[in-house]
């Protein structure tokens, strides 16, 4: 029962189950609302922090897509917590998968759906686990200016201080 | 359960969403399944023929449980593989708007990242000159 981290991994494993067996898998949306639990320290005292807690923080939600064919029992799961993605993964639903599912052909304009796909995941990428990294390369670069900068005696104070 | 046409679909989806306003938990399941009229037995699955046009069933409920069946709220429609383009594009609309609680776009994380950047560089630089 994976959970895909990326959703064409999950688009493309759920397609092909579907090719597989199109009259028997499912695929269920769950969208469940929760209320949003604060990680609070110790040592703040409770009564506070259970009253402040349901007033300031609105509830959490999350969107589970499951690919589920109770023949073979293969499950894949998807799951965000994204709502920019909410409109385009009902869309792919419905071009691809649900296309699929109802034995029509699908459609063939595939480019340009390839494309928005391809802009939505580096958006996803650039908000999301990717943005630490981006942030090290820009102080990386912001590093090298610097040195840059200062100058030849600069650079080597520093590599002095690396040896160090 | 009742099979609805469209139109009464979507009012009835967007109600469901609607009744989790303001509350701090609830679930909506939508599940989306070919609809074949009986005949699942005979063949379960034959790689050989292509699979015939078939709409598709769409349910909808709140995901309560048996105990609570008289108030479950449940609900469904078929779409005609010929309609699957237009429904799915309204499909998607209302599923967007009635998720609320999914976390919207972030600008602010940006504009953190952003100081961020600027006090490294102002770290490096002050390292630079050391």
């Amino acid at each position: 029962m994976p959970t895909y981290a990326k959703s064409e991994d999950w688009l493309l494993q759920s397609s092909l189950l579907l090719e597989a067996r199109p009259e028997t898998t499912r695929i269920t949306t769950r969208y469940t609302i929760r209320p949003h639990i604060r990680r609070t320290k110790k040592s703040s005292p409770p009564p506070s922090s259970s009253s402040d807690a349901p007033s300031t923080n609105p509830p959490r939600g999350h969107l589970e897509l499951k690919t589920y064919d109770p023949v073979s029992g293969a499950c894949l799961k998807y799951r965000t917590v994204k709502l920019a993605e909410v409109g385009r993964l009902m869309q792919l639903l419905g071009n691809r998968l649900a296309r699929t599912q109802a034995g029509v052909p699908v459609r063939e304009d595939g480019e340009a759906g390839e494309d928005v796909v391809m802009a939505d995941a580096a958006g996803e990428a650039g908000s999301g686990v990717a943005t630490p990294v981006g942030g090290g390369g820009e102080k990386g670069v912001a590093d090298k200016a610097a040195g840059g900068g200062g100058g030849g005696g600069g650079g080597k104070g520093r590599k002095k201080k690396g040896k160090r | 359960m009742a099979v609805l046409s469209q139109d009464e679909f979507f009012v009835k989806l967007t109600e469901l969403f609607r009744s989790h306003d303001g509350k701090d938990h609830g679930e909506v399941f939508l599940t989306q399944k070919r609809f074949t009229a009986g005949d699942t037995t005979t063949s379960p699955c034959d790689p050989a023929e292509p699979p015939k046009p078939a709409p598709i069933l769409i349910r909808a409920t709140d995901g309560q449980s048996k105990d609570d069946r008289a108030s479950k709220i449940k609900f469904s429609t078929l779409v005609q593989p010929d309609d699957l383009d237009s429904f799915y594009a309204r499909y998607a609309e209302v599923c967007r708007a009635g998720m609320a609680t999914l976390k919207p776009r972030d600008r602010t994380k940006r504009r953190k990242n952003k100081k961020k950047k600027v006090g490294g560089a102002g770290q490096t630089s002050m390292r630079a000159v050391e």
